[in-house]
């Protein structure tokens, strides 16, 4: 499914991967993660070879995949089950990632109380609960509706941007060019199957970004014309 | 024997018999996630796993019920030997579709859940306890409910069967006791123990069995599953068990301590294309089963046994499947118009529910009494037990492939003023074909089973014999019947020929028939 793709991530960088669908984005993500292995090459993460979830590495889904029998609270703990540390503090380190995706208040629903938005907010702060040092996205805004995605997405930067998370570097694989435009400080463009990498954009402008600022869109225009050389 | 002890005796019968029931119930349950959640997350484990349950699925167990005790008595004498085999017996009854439950449910956890797992390095144990077992929870509810009334059926089978054997009799349970009633011919203490037993059914339905399934609901993944139900009991239960949270210390087990040399996270497990698939292992039994019937044959020389065989397979056989068309064009009407009809369903459906708890085997000597006059009475006897242990199954089946039915197609039939015997052949019948299907095989399955009761009721030389003509059973010949005097005439080369006829039988026609006829079928008519 994918040929050729070497691609460094550096610290303190926004990535995203976007290309058409089928490309492999997930599986990309996934052997990043360590949940798959490539057929050829490797995967290293901090110098060392990842064959399994490293420590310091967390994803948020598509689909949140909460447990539904569970609290809010108590999703977002469930990241914290096997790090030996005693209930109060587990208790304590859930609210505060509550806090941080603007949920307290909620957290003693069950996920079939909560909308959309505020379901994968959850599933945010159960990504980043664990404290780690990079964050994997996949598609996460993707089963959203626009205005909740839009919100979603300032409110995500702002708070990638909170110093006080120990966060280095996010990657987030979009369909969504728009998206990894307004969000990322690198972009990889990738292409059909056999992927391989057709692109990797350098986007200096300032946060908050203007889509309407011509600077913007060339960067949209550049994706949208590799995307099409892609296809073919 | 007066009321009083009677009561007392049936009080303890009861307990006796339910004490068997639940053990092995939770037997089943222990057994179900271990290999269910094996199978479930290990390709490996499932290519073998799932070929063989399926396999123990159709074999008809209570065949085997002479040699199953004859072996445990062996390893534990006594009273002990006696209760682990009908325990034994009530799980072989009740493991493989509640493990078929797990298997199902966890295969159907969401693929990102277990990835969170996996990300934050739970330990098999924290992913066991805080996703595998809650997910299954809902299945296991539902398989206890169906598990617990075929585990009756083999409950008083077996403790009927003990007391035919003079060294294996258990002396308590409700089976046992309904064997010497009808051995003392005293019908009005029959009658009342019969009576008992419906009740002791109903407090276990109303105590246990609904509570279970409405609060496992709670884990359910589909949204509509959740909520809604309630039970007294249930909230009752729930305020017992947040007073003992309170009152009791709560014991902390360190688990976290002890695993600290917690292993990584295994990698994406390799797919042996080696492992056998269903079909490859019920072959393997088969041929196994027929290898060893030849050369047991060959070796005792006696082909008078195996024509014998034969001929016994051959009236079973039609036994089972006269009686299989009888109870089809019985079930599908019956089940279509009971389904159909919104008002009485609920009610009709407990009450069917019930009813069907009671097996055929208790009722045994009440049927013999309706039938001993008649001419062919011993064979209207055998029929009806084979009736009985069939036509719930396909009662329910054909209901549950009703309900399936979505309200639309019956708005179209009204809207286009369909007649009602072409709605039937043209939109019932086909629709609720799957389950009916499945419910075949089950009922078939049951039915062979039943032939170890139905086609000898002389038990041993007690029981039964007062009850039947004397020394006369079913008039012709059958493989139950053979099964049975075998049993009780110590000849372990002609139990085993025999089980392994009906074994090689119901296999073969499993696998020719039914694994057709169910794949054609739900690729046509399934309802998605």
């Amino acid at each position: 499914m994918m040929k050729d793709v070497n691609l460094s991530v550096y610290y303190n960088e926004f990535l995203s991967i976007i290309g058409p669908s089928g490309c492999g984005k997930s599986s990309l993500i996934r052997m990043i993660i360590g949940l798959q292995q490539p057929s050829g090459g490797h995967v290293t993460f901090k110098g060392r070879v990842v064959d399994g979830p490293p420590e310091a590495v967390s994803l948020v889904f598509q689909n949140v995949a909460l447990i539904p029998w569970k609290t809010a609270l108590d999703n977002v703990a469930f990241a914290l089950e096997n790090k030996g540390m005693p209930k109060l503090a587990i208790e304590k380190k859930s609210m505060a990632a509550l806090r941080l995706v603007e949920l307290d208040g909620f957290e003693t629903a069950f996920p079939s109380e909560l909308s959309g938005g505020m379901k994968q907010r959850v599933g945010i702060a159960r990504a980043l609960v664990s404290d780690p040092d990079l964050l994997l996205m996949d598609e996460p805004f993707s089963a959203l509706d626009e205005l909740t995605a839009d919100q979603l997405r300032v409110e995500v930067r702002t708070v990638l941007k909170n110093k006080h998370l120990p966060l280095k570097s996010v990657i987030l694989v979009s369909h969504n060019v728009e998206e990894v435009v307004e969000m990322s400080d690198r972009i990889v463009v990738l292409s059909k199957p056999p992927s391989h990498i057709v692109d990797i954009i350098k986007v200096d402008l300032p946060y908050p970004r203007n889509k309407r600022c011509k600077d913007f869109e060339k960067v949209t225009d550049r994706i949208f014309k590799d995307l099409y050389a892609a296809r073919t | 024997m007066d009321l009083s002890s009677l009561v007392s005796l049936l009080v303890v019968d009861l307990l006796s018999s339910w004490g068997r029931m639940f053990a092995a119930l939770a037997l089943s349950i222990i057994f179900s996630i271990f290999v269910g959640v094996t199978a479930a997350t290990s390709k490996k484990a499932e290519n073998v796993l799932i070929p063989v349950i399926d396999v123990l699925q159709t074999i008809p167990i209570l065949g085997f019920f002479p040699v199953v005790i004859y072996l445990v008595v062996l390893v534990l004498p006594g009273a002990i030997g006696t209760n682990a085999a009908i325990i034994l017996l009530i799980f072989t009854s009740m493991a493989w579709n509640i493990t078929f439950g797990v298997y199902e449910a966890v295969k159907s956890i969401p693929d990102e859940l277990i990835e969170v797992a996996k990300i934050n390095h739970l330990s098999k144990f924290q992913m066991l306890r805080s996703i595998y077992i809650p997910a299954a929870m809902p299945r296991i509810a539902y398989q206890s409910s169906l598990s617990w009334s075929v585990g009756l059926f083999y409950l008083v089978t077996s403790e009927i069967f003990s007391t035919g054997t003079s060294s294996y009799a258990a002396t308590y349970g409700i089976g046992v006791e309904i064997a010497h009633l009808v051995l003392m011919q005293d019908a009005l203490s029959y009658a009342i123990a019969i009576l008992f037993f419906i009740a002791a059914v109903l407090l276990t339905r109303w105590l246990f069995l609904q509570p279970f399934s409405i609060y496992s609901e709670k884990f359910s993944f589909k949204e509509e599953q959740r909520a809604s139900k309630r039970s007294r009991i249930l909230a009752f239960y729930s305020r017992i068990g947040r007073f003992l949270d309170e009152v009791l210390p709560t014991v902390t087990v360190e688990f976290k301590k002890r695993r600290k040399a917690e292993k990584k996270p295994e990698g994406p497990k390799e797919f042996s294309s080696r492992a056998p698939s269903a079909g490859t292992v019920s072959a393997a039994i088969i041929l196994a089963f027929l290898v060893i019937s030849v050369a047991v044959i060959i070796h005792t020389s006696d082909y008078a046994f195996a024509a014998d065989l034969l001929i016994a397979l051959g009236f079973s056989f039609a036994r089972v499947w006269g009686i299989y068309i009888v109870c089809a064009a019985i079930a599908i009407p019956l089940g279509i118009v009971v389904a159909r009809s919104t008002k009485a369903y609920e009610t009709a459906f407990a009450v069917l529910q019930v009813v069907a708890s009671i097996p055929a085997t208790i009722l045994l000597p009440a049927i013999v009494v309706v039938f001993v006059a008649l001419p062919f009475g011993n064979e209207f006897t055998a029929l009806s037990i084979i009736f009985l242990a069939m036509i719930w199954y396909l009662l329910f089946s054909v209901i549950a492939g009703v309900r399936t039915i979505p309200e639309q197609f019956d708005e179209l039939l009204s809207i286009y003023k369909v007649g009602w015997v072409q709605a039937w052949r043209e939109v019932y019948i086909p629709a609720i074909l799957p389950s009916f299907v499945t419910g075949s095989i089950t009922a078939i399955g049951g039915a062979w089973n039943a032939l170890i009761i139905a086609e000898y009721f002389q038990v041993g030389n007690t029981v039964l014999t007062q009850v039947g003509p004397a020394a006369d059973t079913v008039g012709y010949s059958g493989i139950g019947k053979l099964l049975d005097i075998a049993t009780f005439g110590g000849n372990l080369a002609h139990m085993l020929l025999a089980v392994a006829a009906m074994v090689v039988m119901v296999m073969v026609i499993n696998r020719l028939v039914w694994q057709r006829l169910y794949s054609h079928v739900t690729l046509k008519y399934r309802i998605e």
